[in-house]
């Protein structure tokens, strides 16, 4: 039996993997062959660079470049699919069950819920593919049977709420989203 | 159980390969497991029903904090595991030294609990001693009975032996890493290159941790994270390699051009870029490939990076074996000179500068045991010491029990 990768390239010993994939340097579009992890104080920069490119960084004597991997992927996908007035509208849209916005994930390259995988899916997904090479998943998958997603959704907007509640000092709400959640987390266990 | 450390003979064990020959006759090829130190691979996981780490609120986090430990706590495979609650930098000074102990050929498992085998409760955990000799399935599927202690325990399933000789004994070391990216991430690291058994270990682990919470998954995206550069598998499989040669030789930067057309990234670590000796080859990519598939790739790369260094050191020895000597030699006078405590940088990448030269004397036959053996021992004493300060520090008095045991050990050993 042949194994396969996600994209149906075969995979063996001999040759290691689809040899089509090929991550580009981040400031410019040659194929990264230095791979830098950078300390700047308490952050953590992953940098991948052609030869030119980390040559330049090495010798310079400037600070870090300021943006993490991902946002650097982002940020230059943005400018080559999106208008300035699509980013804008992009930019403002916010998940309903965690609050952040486009515009947050963008600068920090983080996500705020498991939601946003649905949310912002469709902006997601090529940014999947430039990183990845892929944007499907082919590897372990949970054993026990499908989660009720609506259940785990519900909850993290809940505790969103609670957040919220506690701040504004309106406990007795605060006490009523609690039992809600206690509730849900009971009913959507895992039985394995 | 794995034998600790032992001064008598720290380098056979990890170096199959006989000498080279020097007298220009460069012998036939062979694997040499010294030029792989160690192997570490983690999953990153997240609770469904809770925001990502950043959007969480204090108390959220800590009540995260507190069901994941009792959930591993009571769920643990039998072999203990630490915790890194973790401010960023104190992950990378664990792995730092993690990685050092590695590099010198200690092996830094705690031995297992005198409750192995036992919940808390005390309820017999998966398999009854019976199942131990049964050989691990090497798919991604774990056996239902099959535990921590038969992986660790059990000689007969030949874990990664070869013809050339056999791979360290497999004594893995489990972290917890809490308030880091995401929830939760689990790491498991083991000494040479054990990427099967060490993948087995965690993917156990994993599942147990599986059957007490749902984990944030989407079908088509596999087990999210808050960062989606490591969504799908979220497996980070890599082994730390010691490439003296390569570097010395310039056969790295063309490693790098026929390992950056794959899914494995080559880093440093340790040293001033371009200055140091050992490289971490670990996967890029974690969604779109299978784990295992992800864990054949860090192999292959191995095996291309082993070959460069085989050839590398070849080329060194034929052409300046005087000068490489005295390299080796010179070594073991730098590191009785540093200061082995300290945490400065510079002074830190001396000091793994030095360890890398007389790993490589010890390894191509050109430093006695004897030579390098008290400074070694100084050394491994200090990593000790650093250890049960740690455990003190962080109140784990098991933890720090067993790292006043091994020092103790260690003492008497040098005594002999």
């Amino acid at each position: 039996m042949v194994r396969v990768n996600g994209r149906g390239d075969p995979i063996n010993s001999a040759s290691i993997l689809n040899p089509s994939f090929a991550m580009k340097c981040q400031k410019c579009e040659k194929p990264a062959t230095f791979h830098i992890t950078d300390l700047t104080g308490d952050e953590l920069l992953a940098l991948h660079l052609c030869p030119d490119c980390a040559k330049q960084y090495l010798q310079t004597e400037e600070p870090a470049m300021e943006a993490p991997m991902l946002t650097g992927v982002l940020s230059k996908q943005m400018k080559l699919e999106q208008t300035a007035e699509e980013l804008r509208d992009l930019d403002s849209r916010e998940c309903p069950i965690c609050g952040i916005s486009f515009y947050e994930f963008r600068q920090s390259g983080r996500l705020g819920c498991p939601h946003d995988y649905v949310f912002f899916g469709n902006e997601l997904e090529p940014l999947l593919v430039n990183v990845h090479g892929d944007n499907r998943h082919v590897g372990k998958r949970p054993k026990h049977g499908a989660a009720d997603t609506e259940s785990q959704v519900e909850l993290i907007r809940l505790r969103r709420e609670m957040k919220e509640v506690i701040e504004n000092e309106d406990y007795e709400q605060a006490t009523r989203i609690r039992d809600r959640i206690r509730k849900l987390e009971e009913e959507s266990r895992p039985h394995g | 159980m794995a034998e600790p450390f032992s001064l008598d003979e720290p380098f056979e064990e990890y170096s199959h390969e006989p000498p080279a020959s020097h007298d220009g006759d460069p012998g036939p090829l062979k694997v040499c497991h010294g030029i792989r130190v160690n192997t570490r691979l983690s999953l990153s996981r997240n609770l469904a029903t809770f925001p990502f780490f950043d959007a969480c609120s204090d108390d959220q986090r800590e009540h995260l904090r507190s069901v994941l430990l009792d959930a591993a706590s009571i769920k643990s495979p039998s072999a203990p595991f630490c915790v890194v609650d973790c401010q960023r930098m104190q992950l990378l000074e664990q792995q730092f030294l993690s990685d050092l102990q590695a590099i010198v050929g200690l092996i830094m498992i705690p031995e297992p609990d005198p409750c192995f085998g036992e919940t808390k409760s005390g309820e017999a955990t998966l398999t009854s001693p019976a199942n131990r000799s049964r050989p691990l399935e090497q798919s991604g599927e774990n056996d239902e009975s099959a535990t921590i202690e038969s992986l660790v325990h059990d000689k007969s399933s030949a874990i990664n032996s070869t013809e050339e000789g056999h791979e360290p004994a497999f004594a893995p070391q489990i972290r917890l890493i809490l308030n880091h990216e995401d929830h939760l991430e689990i790491e498991v690291e083991s000494l040479g290159e054990q990427l099967t058994p060490t993948w087995t270990c965690l993917n156990l682990f994993d599942d147990q941790l599986q059957q007490e919470f749902s984990f944030a998954y989407h079908p088509q995206f596999g087990y999210l994270t808050a960062c989606p550069s490591r969504a799908g598998t979220t497996l980070r499989a890599s082994v730390l390699l010691h490439l003296p040669a390569a570097v010395a030789m310039g056969s790295l930067p063309d490693l790098l051009n026929r390992l950056s057309r794959h899914n494995v990234a080559i880093r440093e670590v340790f040293g001033d870029p371009g200055g140091g000796d050992f490289f971490r080859a670990s996967n890029l990519a974690t969604l779109g490939f299978s784990e295992l598939d992800l864990i054949e790739q860090v192999r292959g790369a191995v095996d291309l990076a082993i070959t460069t260094e085989q050839q590398a050191r070849q080329k060194w020895l034929q052409t300046d074996l005087v000068g490489l000597t005295r390299t080796v030699k010179r070594a073991v006078l730098d590191l009785q000179k540093l200061e082995l405590t300290s945490t400065d940088e510079h002074i830190r990448r001396k000091i793994v500068q030095a360890l890398s030269r007389i790993r490589l004397g010890h390894q191509l036959g050109l430093l006695a045991q004897s030579e390098s053996a008290p400074i070694l021992g100084r050394f491994q004493l200090i990593q000790l010491q650093e250890w049960l300060h740690r455990a003190i520090a962080q109140e784990d008095y098991r933890a720090a029990s067993r790292w006043r045991d091994r020092i103790k050990r260690l003492g008497e050993t040098a005594c002999r």
